[in-house]
């Protein structure tokens, strides 16, 4: 039983905390991870499922050691709030010749049509995660347990204690810079 | 604004940096009636709007199939990890066979 919920656990945890850290240390963290696990699960109350319970104690673990190296942006932030930078589209591209700012000149370029062999290539997979990674902490917890992992907004918030509003707006963000990526790699 | 411009932004109900924000709770089906029918008005008359919704929606199915496979299923110590649970095991036989 121990060992269906590590297998069932472990990839997904594993993928997120190398979201944070190199894979060695996040190898490391989820190891850790499971031993806490073990040692504190009479603490487990069961407020939570204990899938939640289980990234929750990862989560913690990991953005400790990338706080220690430097490398977390604090997770109370959406994003970057400088104006402008906080739209999902780049406000000076919304302006039509003829009904003035906010408004599509003309359509973006349709990256989304090409060829399958162009999405699928493996150049673009790394892209998309290149961009992931460079997302805020916060976007980007949203956005793997969400589009990566699968996760409902339920579980994501019950695992980050977020409100449904804060989830909303980070996996806003967070996709919306993954698309934005997407067109200036593939446009 | 010229009448031609009046109408035009009356029938979009909403601008497109508005309704680019909208995209996610579109999708995640929160959007208020009232601003589901101007996101939904909008969309039908935007080219612009549809194509980035689409995307979107493209972008969540690229990541979703971004999804790295190599990762291990098991952890490196999991040796160590069933020893602890045969140990908690051996501690508290009577707690383990009445609970
Ligand atoms: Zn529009």
């Amino acid at each position: 039983m121990f060992r269906t919920l590590v297998e069932d656990l472990n990839p997904g945890l594993t993928r997120l905390a190398r979201t944070y850290v190199t894979a060695a240390i996040a190898d490391e963290v989820v190891q850790e991870t499971w031993m806490s696990v073990l040692r504190s699960i009479d603490t487990f109350e069961g407020r939570s499922s204990l899938k939640t319970w289980i990234y929750r104690i990862m989560l913690n673990k990991v953005r400790s050691v990338a706080g220690r190296e430097g490398k977390i942006v604090p997770f109370t932030s959406v994003g970057p709030h400088a104006a402008g930078d906080n739209a999902s589209v780049d406000i000076e591209r919304l302006v039509h010749p003829d009904l003035g700012r906010g408004y599509w000149p003309d359509a973006p370029p349709r990256w989304d049509s090409m060829p399958a062999e162009s999405l699928e290539a493996q150049e673009t997979a790394d892209r998309v995660d290149r961009a992931i990674s460079s997302l805020p902490a916060a976007q980007r917890e949203v956005v793997t347990l969400r589009d990566i992992e699968g996760w409902s907004s339920e579980e994501v918030c019950n695992a980050l204690g977020i409100s449904t509003v804060n989830q909303r707006v980070l996996l806003h963000r967070g996709r919306v810079a993954v698309r934005q990526a997407l067109e200036d790699y593939l446009s | 604004m010229t009448d031609d411009q009046f109408f035009i932004k009356n029938e979009l109900r909403i601008t497109c940096a508005d309704a680019v924000e909208l995209v996610t709770e579109y999708l995640e089906e929160t959007l208020s009636p009232a601003d589901l029918d101007d996101f939904q008005t909008h969309l039908s008359l935007c080219e612009g709007c549809q194509v980035f919704l689409d995307q979107v929606n493209a972008t969540i199915t690229l990541m979703s199939r971004s999804r790295q496979v190599d990762v291990p299923l098991l952890p490196g110590n999991m040796d160590a990890l069933l020893a602890v649970l045969d140990e908690r095991a051996a501690q508290k036989p009577d707690e383990a066979s009445s609970s």
